[in-house]
């Protein structure tokens, strides 16, 4: 029963999210076809304990997606912004 | 003992003018509004209210309150029984028809009971011995016996008549339990400006106040002043049974049952409150104590004992022995002299408060220190007790016992989201760890055991949740409020150890027997412990018991209470509904239901409706046939022969537009898309990241910036949000917009040899000669004032055509289609023949696209070749995905006579053991009347020699032979299509 | 329209719902807001979820680079002239169903679908998830409000509003 703090929203129930996965790994430009690094994007992750960045989408909301940063213990989010943000 | 000869003269929170009569085991009583049916029985002279779980031993009132592990009833008759509530808590109303549990033939002379000479049989382990252990078969010889005897009460096997509710709120502060501490934190809370709700499981606000008799005038006051603030809500008979993330609180709430009838309202509502602050101001529940049948009835709390002498005007005994170690028994051995009842205090501590004492022999109490009770005698009610001090042991005839070994504050709530309590040793009790900033706790349930403290903690934890809300306007001080008060328990309660038929779990039947037994034989952690005893694990959860047990094995093991620990803490707090939790999403409406423009017209005319998802579709129609088989094969031929119209509303719909939307797709999409024509459909493929096929249909380019995408039926929610999450994290840069149309249009799908001339007739506007609108080409118009697309596309491998028409003139365009038609031979077919036709042809879907399949895997490698930078690009290559043994698409075709394939078969070579997972699978199989046999599509090892293959389908012991084809059974050039 | 008044004391009103959708590319926000300020002739909302409103034209912004137009009737020319390298037009008038509900117990029906803070709802535009559907829920007053729904969910909402009164 996460609470998101949308950026442009407000504070919603996860069930209006939608999982994205690890935020943190880098994805290889799409013209790429090094194998390694694809590999490493797919399945390489960490396991953190506390803090940890992952995409979220307000898929029921503004469908914007969103980084957010949970800690994996407490379930406590520190931060959430927009994915493009991010990347700009 | 029908009179209600217990019931004091006046006082209490009853409202006497409200007589109110129920029945309890065939009896009729009465009792008034503000009664509980514990309350109302006791003041009837009922003491003897159950049997107990294991050995059936007679049992009474233990409590007032949500902790009863004794007094469970069963409520209600035919599909309204309601198994397991505690009496303690369950509201008095007229015509209540309530029954103990247990008892069989009578609660008096129960067969049963019998187990109680058996116990050493169900001492703890004894799940763990018969289930685990050698003696596994004895179980098979027990099971009939001990379910019939060991369990509760029975829940009705009826459907449920009754409405629940289920939903959400809001709230800045909650405030959980309304108490001194409550009541104090509400209203500072408010006074800052704070939006407050209020939350009491009881039916009257006050909490323990109410069974103080000097709390009247300040509980009046304070409930009046907070339900005056607008910014406060008050939900009473409300418990608080989890804590979740997010300061999400689940909250379940009973109907006032003096409401009145309300048309459609819920029994029970479920909310999940969420709070931007919370007050966990949950009391104390006080312990037992633990010495041989101390489960008789008769035997109390004394809390219990002073809420139902000042809250409901009972006196539950006469002769009465208060055993206690805490100085707070005192204070209801005043309230039962006050009352002109004989007392006997046995005060298990060497010393008490000098004060408490003094008033006590001057009230004419008879004080013993140092003083334990070592038996009580009486079965089914108690007749006396054996007291044993330092001079030695004395009998003491009494009616009445009541026992005090301290507090425990509530701290289920806090502790659900992983905060640890802590053990105080000063108090003797288990408070809440450290809890987030959000969260506050005043009064008992933190330690604070007298009102001053609850008080002063109130308004400081209410003014401190208030500001975490943003609100800091001033806070009066609460009222003053004088009453007598004692200290916690000055020295740590200790049980007797050696003592028969003491229990410590009443629910669940565990005596101090059973947990030296469990310590013996190894299960010494309190989880262990627990579990081989199963103490509280009943439907109290160990409310009373779990801290004298883990204190009782602590002192077995030789080490400190904090290190033998609690037991984790989970939700519920109390048995919750099932059906309040699912609310009204039950039934008809489990799940919401999706309906095509055109839904009504299926329904009008006879098609057999199918969830497909949440959609509905029709599977077939019964002009086709009676049942599904007889009818898809007819419906088949009919888009064969001449042509038939399918409802492919369902689709994924899904626009694209911008300067960059070709380069998007040419990403998005394994084959290429850059070089579509304007006015050109295309099939497309979609990988994942890990190379795998994600998804596939037909894009069309409608503009030079603008495409009109179709995805599957079931992946279209994924595929906008995959094409979304590349947009806003990979390529921010691509000036590309993408939203779901699928509800904006109706599609429907006309196929077949004479669809071309049904179209011509219906739009005689558009050109569908093979020059002016080719296999996957685009013609445009409206139709009435709704746009309209005609794509030239085939999925049955004839020549077909999707219609697009603006979903508002769906229905309209799909009867101007089958009016037109019928001179045709135009007739509506369902999904079943869809999914069929496309089998003949080859085409895949989900059963092939199963999340594991590459392109190749599915022989559409070439659509790839000498393409790059698209999404799955790289890991497609991996080496795994080119291994020899790699499944395939194939055909399979059934080569036994009157044999038929099945899906999920696999597939052997002939003559190796058809053993293990195979070669291969069928993945979609259908009666094809073309070939006049069964045929399947199948994934079957690439470097499978042999052009026949075994299908195997073990689940119906089925072995049939098939033939391996080309996947394209029909028409392989694509004349039909293109023709 | 599908207009339902049981006996209960909620009116429910199935209504089309014509609606123009902008997006405007990340980069040319600004230019975008204001080629589209022009095109309608009034101020566009600033937060997303606020509502601008002007001659029967409600313009609700449903996301950091989106807009919702909602004309009082279906509009070819409405915000028809922004320029391409600014952003994009998208019209979704058909497949939307406008529910409008009036019931004194509207607050404690919306309780019953939305996951949503009803002191927060009045005068904005929330979008939010009843059943998991994507819905536009606006109120005017604690017994008014509207949900803008997907077309093909319509009914199975209506009934569940009328139902969980």
């Amino acid at each position: 029963m996460l609470r998101i703090d949308c950026p442009c929203c407000g504070v919603r129930d996860h069930s209006e999210f939608r999982y994205g996965g690890d935020a943190t790994v880098e994805r290889p430009a799409h013209d790429n076809p090094d194998l390694d690094a694809w590999y490493r994007y797919v399945y390489l992750r960490a396991n953190p304990k506390g803090l940890h960045r992952e995409y979220w989408q307000h898929v029921l909301g503004c469908r914007q997606w969103l980084v957010v940063e949970r800690d994996t213990v407490t379930h406590s989010i520190h931060s959430v912004s927009f994915s493009r943000r991010q990347r700009a | 003992m029908t009179s209600t000869e217990k019931r004091l003269a006046s006082g209490g929170y009853l409202d006497r003018s409200q007589v109110l009569k129920f029945m309890c085991d065939g009896r009729q009583y009465t009792g008034f509004k503000g009664d509980t049916l514990a309350s109302a029985l006791l003041a009837s002279g009922v003491s003897l209210v159950g049997r107990s779980f294991k050995y059936h031993r007679p049992r009474g009132i233990l409590s007032a309150g949500a902790e009863e592990p004794n007094a469970l009833v069963t409520v209600g008759t035919g599909a309204r029984r309601e198994p397991n509530l505690p009496a303690t808590m369950l509201e008095l109303t007229s015509g209540l028809e309530a029954a103990s549990q247990n008892n069989w033939p009578s609660l008096r002379f129960d067969v049963q009971s019998i187990n109680s000479l058996f116990s050493p049989l169900l001492s703890s382990g004894f799940y763990y011995k018969t289930f685990m252990g050698p003696s596994r078969r004895a179980w098979m010889f027990y099971e009939h016996f001990i379910r019939k005897a060991a369990g509760l009460g029975k829940a009705t096997m009826m459907p449920d008549p009754d409405v629940y509710d289920s939903r959400d709120d809001f709230t800045d502060v909650a405030v959980v339990g309304s108490g001194a501490a409550g009541l104090s934190a509400a209203r500072a809370a408010a006074q800052a400006g704070a939006r407050v709700l209020l939350i009491e499981q009881d039916f009257e606000i006050g909490g323990r106040l109410l069974s103080e008799p000097g709390g009247a005038t300040w509980l009046h006051t304070m409930r009046t002043e907070l339900e005056e603030m607008a910014n406060v809500r008050i939900m009473r008979r409300t418990t608080a049974f989890g804590l979740y993330d997010g300061n999400t609180l689940a909250l379940i709430e009973d109907a006032d049952p003096f409401a009145g009838l309300v048309m459609n309202a819920a029994r029970k509502t479920c909310t999940l409150l969420h709070a931007r602050s919370i007050v966990f101001a949950t009391g104390a529940i006080e312990r037992p104590m633990v010495f041989p049948n101390n489960d008789r009835p008769g035997v109390m709390l004394n809390s219990a004992i002073r809420a139902y002498v000042n809250r409901y005007s009972v006196l539950p005994g006469r002769n009465v022995v208060i055993a206690t170690a805490d100085d707070s028994a005192y204070l209801t051995a005043f309230d039962l002299l006050a009352h002109g009842a004989r007392v006997v205090i046995a005060d298990a501590r060497p010393l008490a408060e000098p004060t408490l004492l003094a008033k006590a022999k001057q009230m004419g109490a008879e004080v013993h220190l140092a003083t334990n009770v070592t038996d009580v005698k009486g079965k089914y009610a108690v007749t006396g007790v054996v007291l044993a001090g330092k001079t030695g042991t004395i009998g003491v005839s009494c009616d009445l016992v009541g026992m005090s070994a301290g507090w425990s504050p509530v701290v289920h709530l806090t502790s659900h989201q992983g905060v640890k309590p802590v053990y105080r040793a000063d108090i003797d009790a288990f408070v809440p760890g450290q809890l987030p900033e959000t969260q506050f706790v005043a009064g008992a349930a933190g330690g604070s055991l007298s009102v001053s403290e609850a008080i002063a903690e109130g308004v400081s934890a209410g003014r401190a949740a208030a500001a975490v809300a943003g609100k800091v306007e001033r806070v009066a001080e609460a009222p003053v409020l004088e009453i007598e008060e004692t200290a916690g328990p000055t020295t740590v309660y200790k049980p007797i150890f050696g003592q028969r038929k003491a229990f410590v779990d009443f629910q669940m039947d565990v005596t101090l027997d059973d947990i030296q037994l469990a310590q013996r034989e190894g299960y010494e952690s309190v989880e262990h412990l627990k579990r081989y005893t199963t103490l509280g694990m009943g439907t109290d959860q160990g409310k009373t018991s779990n801290i004298n047990a883990l204190k009782v094995m602590a002192k077995l093991r030789g080490i400190s209470i904090p290190e033998a620990g609690t037991t984790t803490f989970r939700p519920p707090y109390t048995p919750v509904a099932i059906g309040a939790v699912a609310g009204r999403a039950t039934g008809h409406h489990f799940r919401p239901y999706r309906l095509t423009p055109i839904h009504d017209w299926h329904t009008a005319n006879g098609a057999q409706m199918l969830e497909v998802g949440l959609w509905m579709r029709p599977w077939f129609f019964e002009a086709s046939g009676r049942d599904v088989n007889t009818a898809y094969v007819n419906e088949m031929r009919l888009v064969r022969s001449t042509a038939g119209i399918m409802d492919i509303s369902t689709l994924g719909k899904i626009d694209i537009q911008g300067p960059d939307a070709a380069a998007f797709l040419d990403r998005v999409y394994a084959n290429g898309f850059a070089s579509i024509k304007v006015g050109r459909a295309r099939y497309g493929v979609m990988l994942r990241d890990d190379g795998i096929v994600f998804d596939d249909g037909t894009t069309t380019r409608l503009e030079q910036n603008r495409f009109f995408m179709t995805t599957s039926t079931a992946k279209a929610a994924d595929v906008l949000s995959w094409l979304e999450f590349l947009l806003d994290t990979a390529w921010p840069d691509l000036r590309v917009s993408v939203s779901s149309v699928s509800d904006e249009w109706a599609g429907m799908s006309v196929a077949g040899p004479e669809s071309g001339k049904i179209l011509s007739a219906a739009f005689p506007d558009i050109d569908f000669s093979n020059e002016a609108l080719p296999h996957m080409g685009l013609a445009g118009g409206t139709f009435n004032d709704s746009p309209l697309k005609i794509i030239r596309l085939s999925y049955s491998g004839e020549r077909a055509y999707e219609i697009y028409v603006g979903a508002s003139n769906g229905e309209a365009a799909w009867r101007h289609l089958i009016d037109v038609g019928a001179a045709y031979g135009l007739k509506p077919y369902g999904v079943e023949a869809l999914g069929a036709l496309r089998i003949e042809k080859g085409h895949v879907a989900g059963p092939e696209i199963d999340g594991r399949t590459t392109l190749s895997d599915l022989r559409m490698g070439r659509m790839v070749a000498k393409r790059s930078g698209y999404v799955g690009e790289a890991l497609s290559h991996r080496e795994a995905f080119q291994a020899a043994n790699r499944q395939r698409l194939v055909g399979l075709k059934c080569i036994d006579p009157g044999k038929r394939l099945r899906g999920g078969a696999l597939l052997f070579a002939p003559g190796e053991p058809l053993q293990g997972h195979g070669r291969g699978r069928m993945t979609s199989i259908t009666y094809s009347p073309e070939l006049d046999c069964y045929i399947g599509l199948g994934l079957l090892a690439a470097d499978f020699k042999g052009d026949e293959v075994i299908a195997s389908y073990p689940m119906k012991n089925e072995v049939v032979r098939a033939r391996v084809v080309s996947p394209v059974f029909l028409d392989p050039a694509g004349e039909r299509m293109h023709g | 329209m599908v207009e339902t008044s049981s006996a209960k004391r909620m009116v429910l009103k199935q209504l089309p719902c014509p609606l123009i959708q902008c997006d405007a590319w990340e980069g040319a926000l600004a230019a975008f807001e204001s080629a589209l300020a022009g095109e309608i002739g009034g101020a566009l909302p600033t937060q997303v979820g606020e509502i601008a409103g002007r001659d029967g034209l409600r313009v609700v912004r449903a996301g950091p680079r989106r807009f919702w137009i909602f004309p009082s009737e279906r509009s070819a020319t409405i915000a028809s002239g922004i320029p391409p390298e600014l952003g994009c037009r998208l019209d979704l008038s058909e497949g939307r169903i406008r529910i409008e509900v009036s019931t004194p117990d509207l607050r404690d029906v919306v309780s019953k679908c939305l996951a949503i803070d009803w002191d927060r709802t009045l005068g904005v535009a929330t979008f939010s998830s009843l059943h998991r559907i994507p819905v536009m829920f606006t109120r005017s007053s604690e017994c008014d409000g509207e949900f803008v729904v997907p077309r093909s969910f319509a009914r199975s909402i209506a009934e569940w509003l009328e139902e969980c009164q």
